[in-house]
């Protein structure tokens, strides 16, 4: 069956409510009519189709509602998603500091390789109170990129969506070039994988 | 953090409207709604498509509920009743998770809508549209020119059972046992799962009864009963959700695109899942919960039980893995967890990264460390349990935060104070998840009889050994001070002195007056901790109720040579409603910050033309005594609608009527302490809440008999209205006097959970009646006979 697409990713973005978390999505979605759930259900995903290199990758990003309430976000949470935007807000410590809490949990816990972290509201430095190098620092320290982003004046958003969606690509480009090799060697296993890969 | 449901809930109902269907040219809208001042647009603008989630069968009338989930992600309970023969439903959107309450009342509005006077049923709306009645006391709203009674009674704090839940029945009798147990393993692994069905109500049944069988923890994911097909692609949802969703809206789904998804499917009783959540359990466990789930005639709390048993050998050994160390906060070792039982290591490590069980120890050790301990369902089989395995840990525990709550004693409560700072908004909701204890509530109100001073005796020392207290150990003061101003109101010297004690002993931490010196918190710690572990005695309460009962008189008269001793605030905790504790810890804080208590629909009508009913009718003439009830009556003149609004303390049966007790209502003095006995160990709890209930209201008349009116006796109350009822003095006295004071609301803040427990709701509307029984009626209550 034709697809309009070669992939879907199921990326998540987390962090406290009132960092921008669904400006931001607003900003990268294709469609901003489709309305917001997250008041109704506690849950929202907005859809993008992005072309990287030839390929067209069909991207969800979802939310949901009051995860500030949770001191770690287990592993659950995270099981069927191919990448986590974590989100803080620059002018609020806290945000930060849940942030963090949150990075060392799936770091310990979690699969998921995909992550960038995401300083947002940066556009106001008066206001500031993550500096850069603090979060940048940790950024190293856990290994993943770090973006500022302003979703109000539209700065380093794309640049950010882009980022993680080519992260997500590579990683599952690779890890079919390793079940290729490994099919190889079993040679049964070929259909089951190609089943599998439909998917996502 | 815990429970989701709400802990403010300021009315019965927030909203109640009637949808059309809409047809091939338009979506469902509304008809009509009440208030017409409702203003939730999202809300506004969802419900109909919910309500309408698919085609409806159109051939009988059918009850369904769906959840809205807020930013917050706290949930608003939407229950629906459709009739075939207008083609609408009717829907009452509240946060209290009431089904059966709400199923009950929607009937009530159909009667009336289908009945020829068409003004009553504004009146009736507004007359319920109250604040919900707190643990132990009733609503009652006469309508229908008095001929019709509308009566809620706020749910207690027993597990779920069969057939008073709706929910629970329904979904037990449409799965059998290996999907049930099946389901229950999937969502303990916090699969996505969906659960789809033909019919929404049938659907919406399964889904909460469903959720239910994780008590004592809760579901933290997306949560959606009914799943309207415009938001099918909801299914895509990578994170684990628990989703009921129609046949009709199934068919579309592109599986595919769903990944890997556990579907109960409920019409055809099968359970579909690419794991084997449940093939990782320990067999013994799973062949125990199937056997006890298998008896399809099982009545009452039994399937309940089966899974609260299940989850108790699996993660009750959370309780030997909590630190407590002198001088720190009190924690959770993950490690000794999972040694915590030997044959399900696996499993154990698999469910610490589960969301549920996380949210679920968080939340304990926010009651822990800010010294107010727990007790419900689960940590009494939890002892019994432990007592199988002879393993002591309960004792152990006990000792140890025994000591950490002395240390912390001594060092002055600082560290408390600072905890429960930090650790506020998070014990605040986890209050409400913890509040559930049945059996303890028994016990704990046997106690508190026993207990509370009946004169004005104040403790001034709290007796930590003390076994009689079985409260959940509240540590957190109810009260701020003593009120004077309302026992100077009250007609009858005897009560306003049996009053007065109680909030002295209940607030703790919070500004008091001058002849009584505040407790120091670690003192609550310490009850807390004794009651916390004290679960044993609190069992052998419950399983000898017979020669407890018997015992009546020596108890009270134990209580008088303990009422000095008596510790703070112990009495509260066992009012509170397992299931549903939220609606008065809500209450509580509500009050605290809120300007006003008075029922919002009484005021206006009342004060038009109000005659207040004093009929008295009386089935049994001892029994109809001690039933106390307030009523408002008001007609409408335009309507010529006549509606009675009565708030009245039930006390169920099981009481036997004692003919020396005089009537609470009318006469204002304590009971005599020896009194109150219950006819079963099931009314007893229910009985010292109706009894303080019926203090507040006593100025009230007494109205009606209730059904059960024959059985009841005076019970002593003494220690019920000191509970119930001190606070609520204390309230409105907190108030008039120190509201303004924005330290006081913020200590009531902090412990506003505690007040919830005492069930202030009703108090609000109580206390106006009760400050001047005789002279003026404020805010429409009734006069007093």
């Amino acid at each position: 069956m034709a697809r309009e697409f070669d992939h879907l990713f199921k990326l998540l973005i987390i962090g406290d409510s009132g960092v921008g978390k669904s400006c931001l999505l607003l900003r990268f979605a294709d469609n901003t009519f489709s309305g917001s759930y997250i008041t109704t259900i506690g849950v929202d995903f907005k859809i993008r189709t992005l072309e990287i290199n030839g390929e067209r990758v069909k991207l969800q990003i979802w939310d949901t509602a009051g995860q500030e309430r949770f001191r770690t976000i287990t592993s659950t949470y995270y099981r069927g998603t191919h990448g986590v935007i974590v989100v803080y807000d620059v002018t609020n410590g806290e945000s930060f500091a849940n942030v963090k809490r949150w990075l060392h949990e799936i770091e310990q816990n979690c699969d998921v390789v995909n992550k960038v972290l995401v300083g947002n509201k940066n556009d106001c430095p008066s206001r500031k109170v993550v500096v850069t190098e603090d979060a940048q620092r940790f950024a190293n320290q856990m290994n993943i990129p770090l973006f500022e982003t302003s979703a109000k004046e539209n700065i380093n958003v794309e640049e950010m969506f882009l980022t993680i969606t080519k992260m997500v690509l590579r990683s599952k480009l690779e890890m079919k070039e390793r079940q290729n090799v490994t099919s190889k060697d079993t040679v049964h296993l070929k259909s089951n994988i190609k089943t599998r890969k439909k998917c996502c | 953090m815990g429970s989701r449901v709400r802990d403010t809930v300021r009315y019965m109902f927030e909203l109640f409207c009637e949808v059309s269907p809409g047809d091939h040219t338009r979506e469902p809208y509304v008809l009509k709604k009440y208030p017409e001042t409702y203003k939730n647009e999202e809300e506004l603008k969802n419900i109909p498509k919910f309500t309408f989630p698919c085609q409806l069968e159109n051939s009988f009338a059918q009850h369904y509920s769906f959840v809205l989930t807020s930013e917050d992600s706290k949930y608003t309970f939407c229950f629906c009743r459709y009739d075939p023969k207008t083609n609408t439903a009717l829907v009452l959107l509240s946060h209290l998770p009431w089904h059966d309450i709400f199923y009950k009342l929607l009937n009530c509005i159909a009667n009336l809508i289908n009945s020829s006077e068409r003004g009553e049923l504004a009146s009736f709306l507004e007359a319920c549209h109250i604040r919900p009645p707190m643990p132990g006391h009733t609503l009652r709203v006469t309508y229908n020119a008095g001929h019709s009674v509308f009566t809620c009674q706020c749910p207690d704090s027993k597990l779920p059972s069969i057939p008073e839940n709706c929910n629970l029945t329904e979904y037990f009798s449409a799965m059998d046992t290996k999907c049930m147990a099946g389901l229950w393993a999937a969502l303990l692994h916090e699969r996505r799962v969906a659960i789809v069905a033909s019919k929404p109500s049938r659907l919406s049944a399964c889904v909460q009864a469903a959720n239910a069988t994780l008590f004592p923890m809760s579901w933290q994911h997306i949560f959606i009963p009914i799943l309207p097909k415009h938001l099918v692609d909801y299914l895509l949802a990578p994170m684990p959700f628990l989703i009921g969703v129609p046949r009709s809206v199934m068919e579309s789904v592109r599986m595919s695109e769903i990944g890997d998804v556990v579907i109960l499917d409920v019409d055809a009783n099968e359970l579909k899942t690419p794991f084997n959540d449940l093939e990782g359990l320990p067999s013994d466990l799973v062949s125990n919960l199937k056997k006890a789930l298998s008896d399809k005639n099982a009545l009452g709390d039994a399937v309940s039980r089966a899974f609260l048993r299940a989850l108790v050998s699996l993660i009750g050994g959370y309780r030997d893995a909590i630190k407590i160390e002198n001088g720190q906060l009190i924690t959770f070792n993950p490690e000794a967890f999972v040694r915590t039982r030997k044959n399900m290591q696996p499993f154990l490590t698999k469910i610490l990264q589960s969301q549920i069980f996380r949210q679920f120890i968080d939340e304990r050790l926010d009651l822990l460390n800010s010294g107010r301990g727990f007790n419900d369902e689960f940590e009494v089989e939890c002892n019994h349990y432990a007592d199988k395995l002879n393993t002591g840990s309960g004792q152990k525990l006990k000792q140890q935060y025994r000591d950490w709550a002395k240390t912390v004693k001594k060092e002055g409560g600082a560290f408390f104070k600072t905890v429960k700072d930090k650790a506020n908004p998070a014990v605040q909701s986890a209050v409400k998840t913890v509040r559930q204890g049945g059996k303890n509530v028994k016990s704990a109100v046997k106690g508190l009889k026993n207990k509370m001073p009946r004169t004005g005796s104040r403790p001034s020392s709290i007796n930590t050994t003390d076994d009689s207290r079985f409260s959940c150990g509240s540590a957190t003061p109810v009260s701020s001070d003593s009120s004077d101003s309302s026992p100077t109101n009250n007609p009858s010297t005897e009560r306003a002195t049996a009053t007065r004690p109680t909030p002295s002993r209940l607030s703790v931490g919070r500004p008091q007056p001058p002849r009584e010196p505040p407790p120091a918190l670690p003192l609550d710690l310490l009850t807390e901790m004794e009651y916390l572990f004290d679960t044993k005695k609190a069992q052998r309460r419950d399983s000898f109720p017979n020669s407890s009962r018997n015992s009546d008189i020596s108890l009270a008269d134990k209580a008088k040579t303990l009422s000095p001793c008596l510790p703070p605030r112990l009495p509260e905790r066992p009012q509170l409603p397992v299931r549903y504790p939220i609606i008065s810890t809500k209450k509580l804080i509500d009050l605290s910050d809120a300007p006003m208590p008075p029922p919002r629909a009484t005021p206006s009508a009342t004060q038009q033309n109000h005659h207040f009913v004093s009929n008295i009718t009386k089935n049994d003439v001892i029994s109809t005594s001690d039933f106390h009830t307030s009523t408002i009556r008001f007609t409408e003149g335009k309507d010529k609608a006549k509606l009675k609004l009565t708030l009245s303390s039930n006390q169920r049966k099981g009481l036997q009527a004692s003919a020396q007790s005089p009537c609470n209502g009318t006469a204002p003095k304590l009971p005599a302490p020896s009194v109150g006995r219950a006819s079963n160990e099931g009314a007893r709890p229910r009985l010292a809440m109706g009894q303080h209930a019926d203090l507040p209201f006593y100025k009230g008349k007494i109205q009606e008999s209730c059904g059960s009116d024959s059985d009841l006796i005076k019970l002593d109350d003494s220690p019920t209205n000191l509970e119930d009822f001190d606070p609520l003095k204390c309230r409105d006295k907190n108030q008039k006097v120190e509201q303004i004071k924005s330290t006081d609301s913020a200590l009531l803040h902090e412990y506003g959970l505690d007040f919830s427990q005492f069930g202030l709701l009703d108090y609000s509307a109580g206390s106006s009646a009760r400050q001047d029984p005789t002279a003026n009626v404020p805010k429409g209550w009734t006069t007093f006979n």
